[in-house]
């Protein structure tokens, strides 16, 4: 029976030796055979073995061909290629440890951030299945003749978009709000979601005990029952399989459990999913009885639903929102006056309407893809560097024999294993991308992980540094001259190779300027930030949060409770103040039209806050005009408002406005308030100046914000607040801020920004400080016979290793000059971000060009030492 | 003597010769070519070394097959023998190889 073609080509692979003896012993053979016929017919032993060579032809080539036809022959030099790489590699050590390096830190940070991409947009969230199939459901409507804004849904409005949207196979509503939740004694503030029937459904989730909500349900009738987050039901009851059937208050109403959520499931709302993990949603209840939460109750007319659905199999998100438009005129039927469906929209879940995700992520990766090229021009200079150390040892091979091909081949096969083994290094470094993530306080809804996107986007990076910086030297390298470097002291087209290199240097400092720039302004943006006065006296306020209506029950129980409060906290012996408010300092508020009437008033639209007459002694805002001390004379004040320094300005220019009045609201339900008094602005956003404000005056006790003014430093009043509320009601959840956390917080943003821009520059700098001392070091080992030559003529060492320096420094200054006009691009194009900033502020310009030209010369430092302890003697012997 | 054909021909018509051969006995390699070397009266004698080549490439196409045996004197060899895959291709060549020489006569006559 034949062999059959395998067998042989394992044979071929594995048994190699014996093979190649089998062969030699088979022509060997032959040829002792045709001897012998020739010594038979007379000829002498010489003479016949060489007649018998002559008539088989070259044996060597034989060999080969019969080598070629074995099939292995491709997979034996792939494989002493490698071995050859390996071993190059591993004698120059410094250069493929430092290349590794570079190149795995350059993709980690890619593969981690776009591993964060991953996990915002992409990756399916836990307990839900299909995340491409689940949509969002956005709606704008028209109120009151306004502009379009986007909105919640009312229970009517997604009634309507249930029963006619057909691209949807599950068209599900939930709204979230935060509840106290009681499951053994201890109260506690959770977020509590109440979802349609076919939520779990639409979602795709799989529960990990019980039954989801069923429509049964969801009657008004039917008894209160709830399914409880993993989380949740591990901590309070023991992940027991008993939690059925067991009771959960919410705001003091019993709930029966009937179903656990999958581990890590947390809903269908984006802006849920990117919470805090503990401020996501932990129980999830039927719509009936969302008035137990708080909510308006279904029946009502009130705008507070989200909704999002699953797209009916085959039909695209296009056909969905095609279908969504149509339905827009039925809502408008079934809405009440003065409310205007405008845009129904689906958006894949995750992404928030009127963003686009792919520009917002690809704005995200150019930063870690301008590290990685960074990294590649370091590769690039140090494989350049490295071409003029190996001319020697190419000389040889070419001498001996190899092909342009077979050297080309094996110089690809040297890229392609510092690419790989860098990829490796980058996806073990990118398993850190949770910590990069927090670092820039983004909450993700899932872990990232080496999920499929995040290979493949790793290969196509090393795919793509291997082409780009293995072909471009290999090729160089391939075709050079071989008996031009074996000849002394040759040193061909170097000279082209380090104009080449310093352009590579120059181009990464560039870079690293542009991000160590955009470092410096917002480093700058946050200094500036805590000098903006914000209209209160930050230094002495702390604002409590205490509000017992959220925990349901009475009203009027609760305005008695918070009279308490204030009395007992007024008692405090650090607090010199207390006063209350609706709204937390820098928080967002809402706002509202105004007309000022009597001659000369203006109109516009003004934020307004609820205050009581103590609060501006206890903020710290100033009273000015106006019949001042004593919240005495403007508690008499009725229905009175309080207005700011701008809205006065605005309403009635050059005018007091004391006694005057003004129309709220909107056209169809005005209310005329009289002027009061007038105070100081308050800041709400850092980025911009002072609204228009108005202080409304309301009773102490309706406001859920309690303003305590201190006599030392807040912080140490918290203890004591605390303290005197738990023993006042225990049951009530208790938030306190200082004032200094309050802009803290506000300043959150440009500090992270500052912090993960400072990372990349920091990265991106030691990549460039890198590049500087490979060039500096090859420009040393080649010219160190001229050096000797110098300092044997009597310069002084100290005159070379200042030659090397300034050297480096003026590359850097070309770099810093090139990446002057990339900062300010970046900086006009961020300058809404910037706080009391220009966008060319020279402070952060003279930093970070600073910081640059120190990290050169201390790049160059080491080759400099080295260029200037050169022996002449040495450097003159050597060639 | 007569002229060589080209490198692709001669391939081909080896691989024919060769096959043809072991449809008589199996044969080790030096026999193989003493016998392609008498019945071609001479014409196929240059560069015997071709012809190892020629029988790995039959063996793996599994028209040949091969054993180490004693040869007749009492070395070793390898000895090849066609198998029946072999014996139908080399039919089926056979063949072609006939059709090949009628066109090519016909051509000739009529030009």
């Amino acid at each position: 029976m034949a062999i059959p073609r395998v067998t042989l080509f394992l044979r071929a692979l594995f048994r190699r030796s014996r093979v190649e003896r089998e062969m030699d012993e088979e022509l060997r053979f032959h040829l002792e055979m045709e001897a012998a016929r020739h010594r038979a017919a007379g000829m002498g032993p010489a003479e016949a073995m060489r007649r018998a060579r002559l008539a088989f032809g070259g044996l060597e080539q034989v060999r080969e061909e019969m080598r070629d036809g074995r099939g292995t022959r491709w997979l034996h030099d792939l494989a002493w290629d490698l071995g050859y790489s390996l071993r190059s590699l591993w004698r120059r050590i410094g250069f493929t440890g430092t290349a590794v390096a570079c190149l795995g830190i350059a993709i980690g940070l890619n593969a981690g951030v776009f591993g964060i991409l991953d996990a915002l947009l992409w990756r399916d969230l836990p307990g839900m299945e299909g995340r491409s199939r689940i949509v969002s459901l956005y709606l704008s409507t028209r109120d009151e003749g306004g502009p379009p804004l986007p909105t919640a849904f009312t229970p009517g409005e997604y009634e309507v978009v249930r029963r006619h949207a057909r691209a949807f196979s599950d068209v599900a509503t939930f709204g979230g709000t935060m509840a106290t939740v009681t499951t053994g004694t201890q109260p506690r503030p959770m977020r509590v979601v109440a979802t349609s029937d076919n939520y779990f459904r639409a979602l795709g989730t799989r529960l990990a005990l019980g039954r989801p909500l069923a429509p049964a349900d969801d009657a008004p009738a039917a008894g209160p029952v709830a399914v409880i987050g993993h989380a949740l039901w591990m901590e309070r009851f023991g992940g027991r399989a008993d939690a059925l059937g067991r009771a959960v208050w919410i705001n003091r109403q019993p709930f029966t459990v009937v179903g656990v959520a999958p581990p890590g499931f947390h809903g269908a709302s984006p802006a849920e999913a990117t919470l805090p993990p503990s401020e996501r949603p932990q129980l999830w209840v039927p719509l009936a009885h969302a008035a137990a939460l708080g909510f308006p109750g279904r029946a009502a007319d009130e705008p507070y639903l989200q909704l999002a659905g699953r797209l009916a199999p085959g039909i695209s998100r296009r056909a969905a929102n095609d279908e969504a438009a149509r339905i827009v005129p039925r809502l408008r039927a079934a809405e009440r006056p003065g409310r205007q469906a405008v845009t129904l929209r689906a958006m894949p879940l995750g992404e928030r309407s009127g963003e686009s995700s792919l520009l917002n992520a690809l704005v995200v990766m150019s930063v870690p893809l301008i590290v990685l090229v960074i990294a590649c021009g370091n590769l690039g200079v140090l494989l350049l560097a490295q071409s003029a150390a190996r001319r020697q040892e190419l000389a040889v091979r070419t001498a001996v024999g190899a092909t342009h091909g077979r050297i080309l081949r094996q110089f690809i096969a040297e890229s392609v294993l510092v690419a790989v083994l860098a990829g490796v290094l980058g996806l073990v470094l990118s398993l850190w991308a949770v910590d990069l993530a927090r670092v820039f306080a983004i909450d993700l809804p899932v872990r990232p992980g080496l999920s499929a996107p995040v290979l493949l986007f790793t290969l196509a990076l090393v795919a793509a540094t291997t082409l780009v910086f293995g072909l471009v030297p290999a090729h160089r390298l391939a075709r050079a001259e071989p008996f031009a470097a074996l000849r002394a002291g040759g040193s061909g087209d170097t000279l082209r190779g380090s104009r080449l290199q310093s352009a590579l240097v120059v181009g990464q400092i560039t870079l690293s300027s542009a991000l160590l720039l955009t470092c410096a302004l917002f480093i700058r943006s946050t200094g500036k930030g805590r000098e903006v006065a914000l209209g209160f006296d930050r230094g002495h306020l702390l604002v409590v949060s205490f509000d017992p209506a959220a925990a349901g029950g009475d009203s009027s129980a609760a305005r008695a409770l918070r009279r308490t409060a204030l009395e007992r906290l007024r008692a405090l012996s650090g607090v010199a103040a207390a006063g209350t408010a609706d709204f937390r300092p820098l928080a967002s508020l809402p706002e509202e039209r105004f007309a000022a009437a009597g001659a000369g008033g203006r109109s516009g639209t003004v934020k307004v806050v609820g205050v009581d007459t103590a609060f501006f002694r206890a903020a710290g805002v100033p009273l000015r005009a106006g019949r001042r001390r004593g919240d005495a004379e403007l508690a008499d004040a009725g229905a009175g408002v309080v207005v700011g320094e701008r809205l006065a300005a605005a309403a009635w220019p050059g005018a007091s406005p004391m006694g005057r009045t003004l129309r709220l609201g909107p056209d169809g339900a005005p209310r005329t308030v009289t002027v009061a008094g007038a105070a100081g602005d308050l800041v709400t956003d850092l980025e911009t100046e002072p609204p228009a404000l108005l202080y409304r005056l309301e009773p102490a006790e309706a406001m859920p914000f309690i303003y305590l003014r201190t006599r030392g430093a807040p912080g140490a009043l918290e203890v004591p607040v605390r303290r005197t509320l738990a023993a006042l009601a225990p049951d009530v959840p208790v938030e306190a801020w200082t004032g200094e956390a309050l802009l803290r917080g506000a300043l959150g943003p440009w500090q992270r920004m500052a912090f993960g821009t400072g990372i990349f520059g920091a990265i991106a700098l030691v990549l460039a400080g890198a590049g500087i001392y490979a060039v500096m070091s090859y420009l040393v080992t080649r010219r160190t016979r001229e050096i000797g030559v110098r300092i044997a003529l009597g310069a002084q060492r100290g005159a070379i290793a200042r030659m090397v320096v300034g050297r480096a420094l003026r590359l850097t200054a070309l770099g810093i000059a090139c990446g002057v006009p990339v900062g300010i691009a970046i900086a006009v194009l961020l300058r809404h971000l910037l706080l009391g900033l220009g966008p060319l502020d020279p402070v952060a310009f003279a930093a970070s060009s600073a910081v640059l030209l120190a990290a050169g010369a201390a790049a160059a430092l080491g080759p400099a030492t080295r260029a200037a302890s050169v022996d002449p003697m040495e450097a003159l012997r050597a060639e | 003597m007569a002229p060589v054909p080209s490198s692709d021909v001669l391939r081909g018509t080896l691989d024919l010769l060769v096959l043809k051969t072991l449809t008589l006995a199996p044969m080790h390699g030096w026999g193989i070519s003493q016998r392609i070397q008498q019945i071609s009266e001479g014409t196929f004698d240059v560069n015997q070394g071709s012809l190892y080549p020629a029988l790995q490439r039959l063996e793996q196409r599994g028209w040949i097959e091969s054993e180490w045996r004693a040869s007749e004197n009492n070395r070793r060899a390898r000895y090849y023998r066609i198998t029946p895959a072999g014996r139908e291709a080399l039919g089926q060549e056979v063949e072609n190889w006939r059709r090949y020489v009628d066109a090519v006569g016909l051509v000739l006559r009529t030009s």
